[in-house]
């Protein structure tokens, strides 16, 4: 069901409890996966590859997620982004950087793959 | 005129015009202070015009003449040890022995035939020396234990008698030895008319001078004043205030009793640190201040003869009051209280005012201190609350998402294997995380509710759309969910504020109508309003529990917890969020047959709460470009928890 070469889906969190939950559920469902500890490390990853999506945590240290999404908009990187965040403000952070959708933690699988699959199911231009 | 005779009629005028002023004062208000006072003017000024009189020729010869003259000069010193006795109180012994002493002296020369013996002859000048010496140094003393205007007087009257002293010292030697002649009447007569003079100032001082002596004692007052309002606590204000009013007025105490204008009571913190409650007429500072003016009482005891016995106890005879005041606020009263009369008198009531006025500004300032640290402590407050609902959010909802995402993986892995072994169990972890999740999310949503300053982000939105959405996502097999409306609703709110209200009563009519059923969310309007309602076929809610229904912790008295789990902030939240929102929530239920609850939202936000619309609606990263959706169609997405349309 997913593209031949699906873009990975690159997951931004400084919990690796998370990073790799979040990554063994990607990856039994057959998506490809990045992971970074924080926007920094997400920026050298996204200048290696285009991701097809980025799951973003808001708070983390050396460059949070505020931080991580101007420096995408400075580069003129444009790639889909759900925000996760154990936050109450999430759909007003998602807003704040223009994030596509927001993923308040704690969240279950079904609603973890139901965000992911709306931003990287084969698409016309994707396919 | 020569010289000293002019002197001798400018000191004769003196004592005379003192004495008619003096004289007149103590019988227009009795008081022992006044009267000896009066007496000590009478007796020099009869003293003086028997003396000038005597030269004249009837009279020279007259044999009553010397003893009288005689008596009068014994009797002076006495009448100045009564007046040091007012001001600082003197023993009983001495004034006992000096009133024997004088009674003996005022008898003698009308007794022993003339001519007298050289000790008769020179008793009452020895006699004036001594005593006058004495009440001199004893004024001078008490000059310099007390403060203000008092001390000055007191020092002018050591002044007057120690002068008058050197009067009757010069006689006497004039009576043993040879005294270059003259010297002598210039300098007796000089002597005579400086104590006159110092007595007036000391004794009745003119308002002018009195106004003078308070000036300094004001502006030391007001010097401290500028730090007072930096104490910490109101209490420690008041009682500098009080200790700086008695100093600048020479009082003993002094006394600042705080207006409570919910109780209608003067409460004044005693020396022994207990609160004294009175109503607010009560004592003549309450009296001051019922009357809304400054008031001076010279005998407290007689004039307040209810407190007398307390009057009488803390030693306060002559009682200064005036109301503290800032425009038209009453903030409460100052006495100074003083235990003799001459310490005070009307004219001081002037200075005291002033205290009073400058209590009030320092009161005042002292509020306002008071009131910013109160607000700095509830902005910290609030701001460490942010604090700690912010790292609680964090903590508690990171490390629940690793385990929900590991205990479904789990599921799925044990499902997968096709085991029956572990399933149950996982199975239970999966349900405990998931229940974790809403007691967490409620937990959250309470502490957010709590703080009371929710921020909106209000936009148009379309309350038809919303709901179908919601419908959808919620319908479960045993409950179906029916939305009823009448068309196209759009009003200016935060959707996801909105979202989470009606999720949460939602689920709330689905939990509490466990043998499932119709769960009808209505959407309608009117001109001015949207109405939101949730009706259930549940259990429903007893109607003692409804007045309570949207209090913090509140569960219903016939939900049993072990069956209904949550904490009973559900409701509490909603009726933050509807009141933020300017609108109202009520519920309408009967037990056993179901509950409807009822929201009203103003379609508009008020003017001045309206917040610019966020300028990120379009997506800066989106891949596909999506056309904003009409508001009156529903959106295509199905994201439960995202709030955009996506293409």
């Amino acid at each position: 069901m997913h593209d031949p070469q699906p873009l990975p889906i690159l997951i931004v969190d400084d919990d690796p409890a998370i990073v790799s939950a979040v990554a063994d559920v990607l990856r039994m469902e057959g998506y490809e996966v990045d992971t970074a500890g924080n926007g920094a490390a997400a920026l050298t990853r996204v200048e290696d590859a285009l991701p097809g999506l980025v799951l973003l945590d808001m708070r983390m240290p050396v460059l949070d997620g505020w931080g991580f999404a101007r420096a995408l908009r400075e580069r003129g990187v444009q790639v889909p982004t759900v925000i996760m965040t154990a936050a109450h403000d999430a759909a007003v952070w998602a807003s704040e950087i223009g994030a596509d959708g927001y993923l308040p933690k704690p969240f279950q699988i079904q609603e973890l793959l139901d965000v992911v699959a709306r931003h990287v199911s084969p698409t016309p231009e994707q396919a | 005129m020569p010289t000293d005779t002019f002197l001798w009629l400018l000191t004769q005028a003196l004592f005379i015009g003192v004495f008619v002023a003096v004289g007149f004062r103590a019988l227009r208000h009795p008081e022992a202070a006044r009267a000896d006072v009066a007496l000590l003017f009478g007796i020099i000024s009869a003293v003086l015009v028997i003396s000038d009189v005597g030269q004249l020729e009837p009279l020279r010869s007259a044999a009553w003449l010397t003893p009288t003259l005689f008596a009068l000069v014994s009797a002076l010193p006495f009448v100045m040890l009564r007046l040091v006795d007012d001001f600082a109180p003197q023993p009983a012994e001495l004034v006992a022995a000096s009133a024997a002493l004088t009674f003996g002296l005022i008898v003698a020369p009308f007794l022993v035939p003339q001519p007298w013996p050289v000790w008769l002859q020179a008793a009452p000048e020895v006699w004036f020396v001594g005593l006058g010496g004495y009440a001199s140094a004893a004024f001078l003393a008490g000059s310099t234990r007390a403060r203000g205007v008092t001390a000055r007087r007191m020092l002018a009257v050591a002044i007057g008698c120690g002068l008058l002293a050197l009067v009757l010292l010069l006689s006497l030697l004039d009576l043993f030895l040879t005294l270059p002649e003259p010297a002598t009447p210039i300098v007796t007569r000089l002597a005579a008319l400086g104590a006159g003079v110092a007595y007036l100032l000391g004794f009745s001082p003119p308002a002018i001078l009195r106004g003078a002596w308070q000036v300094p004692e004001l502006r030391r007052f007001l010097e401290r004043a500028v730090e007072l309002p930096r104490l910490p606590d109101t209490a420690s204000t008041v009682a500098a205030l009080e200790a700086g009013a008695a100093a600048s007025t020479g009082a003993t105490a002094a006394v600042i009793g705080l207006w409570q204008p919910e109780r209608r009571t003067l409460i004044y913190r005693q020396a022994n640190g207990e609160l004294l409650e009175t109503r607010e007429d009560e004592f003549i500072g309450g009296m001051a201040f019922s009357l809304g003016r400054s008031l001076f009482v010279a005998n407290a005891a007689a004039d307040d003869p209810g407190h007398a016995e307390r009057y009488r106890q803390s030693g306060a005879r002559v009682v200064l009051a005036a109301p503290i005041s800032a425009g038209e606020r009453r903030l409460g009263v100052l006495t100074v209280f003083a235990p003799r009369a001459p310490i005070f008198a009307e004219d001081d009531l002037r200075l005291v005012e002033l205290l009073a006025d400058q209590a009030a500004v320092i009161l005042e300032s002292r509020a306002l201190i008071a009131d910013a640290a109160r607000v700095t402590a509830r902005e910290e407050t609030t701001r460490l609350k942010d604090d700690f609902l912010s790292a609680a959010a964090h903590d508690l909802r990171t490390p629940l998402t690793t385990l929900l995402l590991h205990a479904e993986l789990l599921q799925r892995e044990t499902t997968r294997a096709g085991g029956t072994s572990g399933t149950n169990r996982v199975d239970r972890i999966v349900t405990e995380a998931k229940r974790l999740r809403e007691l967490v999310s409620e937990l959250l949503d309470g502490m957010e509710a709590e703080r009371g300053h929710m921020v909106l982000h209000r936009q148009p939105t379309d309350l038809v759309a919303l709901a179908a959405e919601l419908c959808a996502d919620r319908a479960t097999p045993s409950h179906s969910l029916r939305l009823e409306t009448d068309g196209g609703i759009t009003a200016e709110v935060d959707p996801n504020r909105v979202r989470q209200l009606l999720e949460n009563l939602v689920d709330n009519a689905m939990k509490y109508s466990p043998d499932g059923g119709d769960v009808i969310v209505r959407v309608r309007a009117d001109d001015e309003s949207a109405f939101l309602s949730v009706s259930d076929t549940g259990i429903g809610i007893p109607a003692s529990d409804l007045p309570h229904l949207f209090d913090r912790f509140h569960r219903g008295s016939n939900v049993d917890d072990r069956r209904y789990h949550g904490l009973g902030l559900g409701l509490y939240i909603c009726r933050g969020i509807v009141e933020q929102h300017g609108g109202t929530i009520s519920a309408t239920s009967e037990p056993g047959a179901g509950t409807q609850f009822v929201v009203a939202f103003p379609l508009r936000a008020p003017a001045e709460a309206t917040e610019p619309e966020p300028a990120t609606t379009a997506p800066a990263f989106a891949t596909t470009s999506a056309e904003p959706a009409p508001l009156d169609t529903p959106p295509t997405s199905t994201e439960g928890l995202g709030s955009r349309a996506d293409a």
